[in-house]
C-alpha cells in the first residue's frame, strides 16, 4: 500500500515540524537581527561585526550545549565559568612555563591534556551524583570555588602571557580567511575558527541525541529516571556521560578563550555559568528536565549575542544591558511555561477566585 | 428521602472538551450520612463530574444544589468554603512536616493577642491530634509525614477535610494502594464518618467494595448516567452490565496453557527485612500468582529477582542455568521483564511517546553498528506491538502521559515485548483500568502463556489471582506461606495463609524440591 505510506510519511514529518519548538526562537532571532540592522545598517553586518557576535556566540554556545545535556538529566552544571579559568591557566602553564622539572610542550599535547582534565572534571561530578547521590548544584557548586581557586594560585594571580605570534593564537583569534590563506575572504572569511568549531560540536552532539541510543536513554534519564532504569537504562552512565561532555566543554571553551585572550588568567570566565543556563533556558530547555536540544541552546546564546552586540552598537549603557537581557530571560521563560499551559492554570485560578 | 434532606443534588450537568461529550445531563443526589459508589470505565466521566464538583471544572449546564441551596462553584476554594473536600490518588501532603502541619496547613491556629504573628503549635497538634481520633486513625499528631505508610497518609487527608468541616467528602480509589487489612480500617473511618452526617462518594473500580461499604451505587457509562439503585437490590453481575453495556459472562477468559520445562528457579532469595527465603519454580507457559497482603514483601521479591533492588542472598537460575543479577540490564540480558506496580512513575516516561516507550529497552537491537538508530525500524516494532496490543493511540508520537490507564499499561506490556521475553513479571496489571481493557490484559496474558512465556503475576485482587493463575505462591510477612494448586486454591485459603493464620512456612513439603511442585 503506497499511498498509506506517504500518507504516514508526511503525518510523521508534520509532526516533526511541530516539534520543532525552537521556530520560535528563531523567530525572535531574526526580528531582533532585523531591528538592530534597521537602527544602525552601517556597523551591525560588517564582517568584522558579525564576527565579533559569532565569538559571543561560539563561548556560550558551546557551554550552553553542555549545560543542555546536563539539564535534560535533571541536573545542574556551575563550575563551567570556573573551569574556564582553570583550564586556559593550565594550557597556557604547560605550554609557557612546563610542570616542575617537565619542560614546556607542545600546542597540540597541552591542549589534548586540558580537554582530558575537562572531562576527567566531568567524570568526577557525574561520580558524585550518581554514586554518592550528591545534589549536582552542590558538588559543581564546590568545583566552581576550587577550580578558580587552584587556577589563581597555580599562577600566583598574574595572568600566564603568550608572546604575539605564538602559534597557539590562532585558535582563538584566527578566522577562515587566516586558516586558509585566503585573500580578503569577505563574510565567510570572517567565520571565526572557533565558530566553526562550535558548528560541529553542535552537529556531533545533535546526532548524538537524536540518531543513537544513548540520545534517546538522554532523554528518557531526564523524563523518569526510575522508569529508564527498570527499562534497563545504565543510568549513572548515561548521567556520568553528560557532566563529561560538559566539563570537557568548558575545557575547549576555556583553551579556545585562552587563545583568544593571548593568556591564561583566573579572572576570566566570571558568572559564565549563569549566562551559559540563561541561554540554554532562552532555547527551550526546561529546568525540570526532559526537554531540551542543541539547536535551542545554540538559538539561545545568539539570542544573546545579537542583543549585546546589538546594544553595543547602539549606545546603550552596559548596567542597561544587564537589565534588558535579565528581562528577555525573564520573558523567555514565562512564555515558554504559558505556551506549554502551565501559566495558563495559575491565571484562571487567579481570575475565578470568589469574590 | 425528601428533598431538603439532600446535602447535594446535581441536576442535569453536561460538560463538553474538544472533541468529546465528557458528560451529558447528569443527575446526582447525596444524604447526609450517605455512602455513594459511583462506579464506571475509565472514561466514563466519573473523574469529571467530581472535578465539577471540586471547583477543578467549569459545568457547561446544569445546576447543583447543596443542602437546597443552589451554588455557582467558581473554583477550588469556593468548593472547600462550601464544604465540599476532595482525596485524591495522588495525595497533596509535605512528607517533611508533621501530620499537624499538614492537616491544618495554611490555616495554622495563631497565639492569642500580640502573639497572633505566631503559630501556636501545641493548640495545632492538640486539635490536630482531635481530629485523628475522631475519625480513629492510630497516628499521633506529632509524627512527620514521610513516616506514615499510604493507609494512613489517607487518614490525614480525610483529617484535613474534616478540619475544613468538610459535609461531602469525596475519594478517589482510596483503596487502590492498601492491603485488605489496610481496607478494612479505612472502611472503618468511613463508617465513623458516616455515622457524623458526612455524606461520602466513593468512586473505585474494585465492585467488590462497592457491595461492601456502600449505601447506593449510581453508574456512568460514557458520560451518561445509567442506573442508580440502592445496594440491597444491586448485583456484581447487574453494575458490570451497566459498566460496560453487554453482559459479561465470564471475567476471567484463562485459556489452556501447555505447561512446560522449569523456566525461572528461585532459591533461597532474601533481602534483610523484606523478603527472606523465598524459593520457588516458574515453568514454560505457566501464569504463577503472586497473592498477599500489602507489604507481604510481593512487589520486593520480583524487583530483587529483576535487579532493580539488591539483594542480601539467593540464587536464580534460567532454564536451569544460574545467572547474576545485579541491575536491570542483567535481567533484560537473561530475558526477564518487569511490568511495574506503578506505571506512571516506574513503568513509562510519561514525557517520551509511545514509540519512545516501546523501543526503550530494544534500543541497541535497532541500531546500525551499534551506535546510529534505525529509525524506520523502531516504527515498525512500535506499530507491529501497538497493533497487536490493540493500544489505542492517534499516533506513535502521541505522549504517553495523554493515554488512559490501560492503554498506557499495554504500553508498557508492549516495550517488554518488544524485546521477546522468556519471562513476564506484572506487578499489579489490572490495578486502576477499566473494566474492558482490563479484559483484554487477562486474553493477552493468557495468549503470551500459551506461547511459551512463564508469567509472574502479582495482584491483590484474588478474583483476578484465582481466575488467571496456574499455580498461586501466598507471601507473609515477607516469607512464602504456601503455593497452592489452582484446584485447590480458594479466597479463604489464601487469605488463611496470607493473614498467617495458616502457616505452610519454610519447612511445607510443597517447598521442599521443584519436583514436588
Amino acid at each position: 500500500m503506497p499511498e498509506t505510506d506517504t500518507r504516514k510519511e508526511k503525518s510523521s514529518l508534520l509532526s516533526q515540524l511541530g516539534r520543532f519548538r525552537e521556530i520560535n526562537v528563531l523567530f525572535a532571532l531574526i526580528l531582533l537581527g532585523l531591528y538592530f540592522y534597521w537602527r544602525r545598517p552601517d556597523i551591525f553586518v560588517k564582517p568584522a561585526n558579525l564576527a565579533v557576535i559569532m565569538r559571543f556566540i561560539a563561548t556560550f554556545g558551546m557551554l550552553a550545549i553542555g549545560e543542555v545535556l546536563v539539564i535534560i538529566t535533571r541536573g545542574i552544571d556551575l563550575s563551567v565559568g570556573s573551569m574556564l579559568a582553570f583550564t586556559g591557566v593550565i594550557t597556557a602553564w604547560m605550554m609557557l612555563k612546563g610542570v616542575g622539572s617537565i619542560p614546556p610542550i607542545g600546542v597540540l599535547p597541552a591542549i589534548l591534556i586540558t580537554l582530558l582534565v575537562g572531562t576527567l572534571v566531568g567524570i568526577w561530578h557525574g561520580t558524585f551524583v550518581t554514586k554518592l547521590k550528591i545534589p549536582p548544584f552542590i558538588i559543581t557548586l564546590g568545583t566552581y570555588l576550587m577550580a578558580r581557586g587552584l587556577a589563581a594560585n597555580i599562577t600566583r594571580g598574574y595572568p600566564q602571557v603568550f608572546d604575539s605570534g605564538h602559534p597557539f593564537l590562532i585558535l582563538g583569534q584566527g578566522d577562515l580567511a587566516r586558516l586558509l590563506g585566503w585573500e580578503g575572504g569577505g563574510l565567510i572569511g570572517a567565520i571565526p575558527i572557533s565558530f566553526v568549531i562550535l558548528l560541529c560540536i553542535a552537529v556531533i552532539v545533535h546526532i548524538i541525541l537524536n540518531h543513537t541510543p544513548l540520545g534517546y536513554r538522554i532523554y528518557a534519564v531526564g523524563g523518569n529516571i526510575e522508569a529508564a532504569r527498570l527499562s534497563g537504562v545504565n543510568v549513572d552512565r548515561v548521567r556520568i556521560f553528560c557532566y563529561a561532555t560538559s566539563g570537557f566543554l568548558a575545557a575547549l571553551t576555556g583553551v579556545i578563550l585562552a587563545s583568544r585572550l593571548g593568556q591564561g588568567t583566573p579572572v576570566v570566565g566570571s558568572a559564565y555559568e549563569l549566562w551559559a543556563i540563561a541561554a540554554a533556558v532562552i532555547g527551550g530547555t526546561s529546568l525540570m528536565g526532559g526537554e531540551g536540544t542543541v539547536i535551542g541552546a545554540i538559538l539561545g546564546a545568539a539570542i544573546m549575542g545579537v542583543m549585546q552586540n546589538g546594544m553595543v552598537v547602539l549606545n546603550i549603557s552596559s548596567y542597561i544591558q544587564d537589565v534588558i537581557l535579565g528581562i528577555v530571560l525573564v520573558i523567555a521563560v514565562v512564555y515558554d511555561t504559558m505556551r506549554r499551559g502551565g501559566g495558563f492554570d495559575f491565571i484562571k485560578l487567579w481570575i475565578s477566585r470568589p469574590s | 428521602m425528601s428533598e431538603h434532606n439532600l446535602i447535594l443534588r446535581m441536576e442535569g450537568i453536561s460538560k463538553a472538551f474538544p472533541g468529546v461529550q465528557a458528560l451529558s445531563n447528569v443527575d446526582l443526589e447525596l444524604a447526609p450520612g450517605e455512602v455513594l459508589a459511583l462506579v464506571g470505565e475509565n472514561g466514563a466521566g466519573k473523574s469529571t463530574l467530581m472535578k465539577i464538583l471540586s471547583g477543578a471544572y467549569r459545568k457547561d449546564t446544569g445546576r447543583i444544589f447543596i443542602s437546597g441551596q443552589e451554588v455557582e462553584i467558581s473554583g477550588p476554594r469556593h468548593a472547600q468554603q462550601l464544604g465540599i473536600a476532595i482525596i485524591y490518588q495522588e495525595f497533596n501532603l509535605a512528607p517533611n512536616q508533621s501530620v499537624a502541619a499538614n492537616i491544618f496547613m495554611a490555616r495554622e491556629p495563631r497565639r492569642p493577642g500580640l502573639g497572633c504573628l505566631f503559630v501556636d503549635r501545641r493548640r495545632m497538634e492538640s486539635e490536630a491530634q482531635k481530629l485523628l481520633d475522631r475519625i480513629g486513625a492510630r497516628i499521633s499528631a506529632t509524627t512527620l509525614v514521610r513516616h506514615l505508610s499510604v493507609a494512613e497518609r489517607q487518614m490525614v487527608e480525610i483529617a484535613k477535610a474534616l478540619a475544613v468541616d468538610a459535609r461531602i467528602i469525596i475519594m478517589d480509589e482510596p483503596t487502590s494502594a492498601l492491603g485488605e487489612e489496610e481496607v478494612e480500617s479505612l472502611f472503618e473511618v468511613v463508617r465513623t464518618l458516616k455515622e457524623q452526617g458526612i455524606g461520602i462518594i466513593f468512586i473505585t473500580h474494585r465492585l467488590e467494595e462497592v457491595f461492601r461499604i456502600a449505601d447506593r451505587v449510581v453508574v456512568l457509562r460514557d458520560g451518561a448516567r445509567v442506573g442508580s439503585m440502592p445496594i440491597g437490590e444491586a448485583t456484581p453481575e447487574k453494575v458490570i452490565q451497566w459498566m460496560v453495556g453487554r453482559e459479561v459472562g465470564d471475567l476471567f477468559q484463562k485459556k489452556k496453557a501447555e505447561i512446560g520445562a522449569p523456566l525461572l528457579e528461585v532459591r533461597g532469595l532474601t533481602r534483610r527485612g523484606v523478603v527472606e527465603n523465598v524459593s520457588f519454580t516458574l515453568r514454560r507457559g505457566e501464569i504463577l500468582g503472586f497473592a498477599g497482603l500489602v507489604g507481604a514483601g510481593r512487589t520486593e521479591t520480583v524487583r530483587l529477582i529483576f535487579g532493580a533492588d539488591p539483594k542480601d542472598s539467593g540464587e536464580i537460575l534460567i532454564e536451569g542455568k544460574p545467572v547474576t543479577i545485579t541491575s536491570p540490564r542483567d535481567a533484560l540480558a537473561a530475558g526477564i521483564g518487569l511490568v511495574p506496580e506503578d506505571r506512571g512513575n516506574h513503568g513509562l516516561v510519561l514525557t517520551l511517546s509511545v514509540l519512545e516507550n516501546i523501543v526503550l529497552p530494544s534500543l541497541d537491537r535497532h541500531t546500525r553498528l551499534r551506535v546510529w538508530l534505525d529509525r524506520l525500524g523502531l516504527l515498525k516494532t512500535a506499530q507491529e506491538f501497538v497493533n497487536k496490543l490493540n493500544i489505542r493511540i492517534a499516533q506513535l508520537q502521541q505522549k504517553a502521559m495523554f493515554l488512559s490507564g490501560g492503554n498506557q499499561q499495554k504500553t508498557v506490556v508492549a516495550k517488554w515485548l518488544a524485546l521477546r521475553p522468556r519471562i513476564l513479571i506484572m506487578d499489579e496489571p489490572t490495578r486502576g483500568i477499566d473494566v474492558g481493557a482490563k479484559a483484554e490484559i487477562h486474553a493477552l496474558m493468557s495468549q503470551l502463556a500459551q506461547e511459551g512465556i512463564g508469567i509472574i503475576m502479582v495482584s491483590s485482587e484474588l478474583p483476578e489471582i484465582l481466575g488467571m493463575s496456574d499455580r498461586i505462591l501466598v507471601m507473609s510477612e515477607g516469607r512464602v506461606a504456601a503455593i497452592l494448586d489452582r484446584e485447590e486454591a480458594t479466597q479463604e485459603l489464601i487469605m488463611a495463609y496470607a493473614s498467617g493464620e495458616k502457616l505452610g512456612g519454610a519447612h511445607g513439603p510443597l517447598l521442599a524440591s521443584p519436583a514436588a511442585l
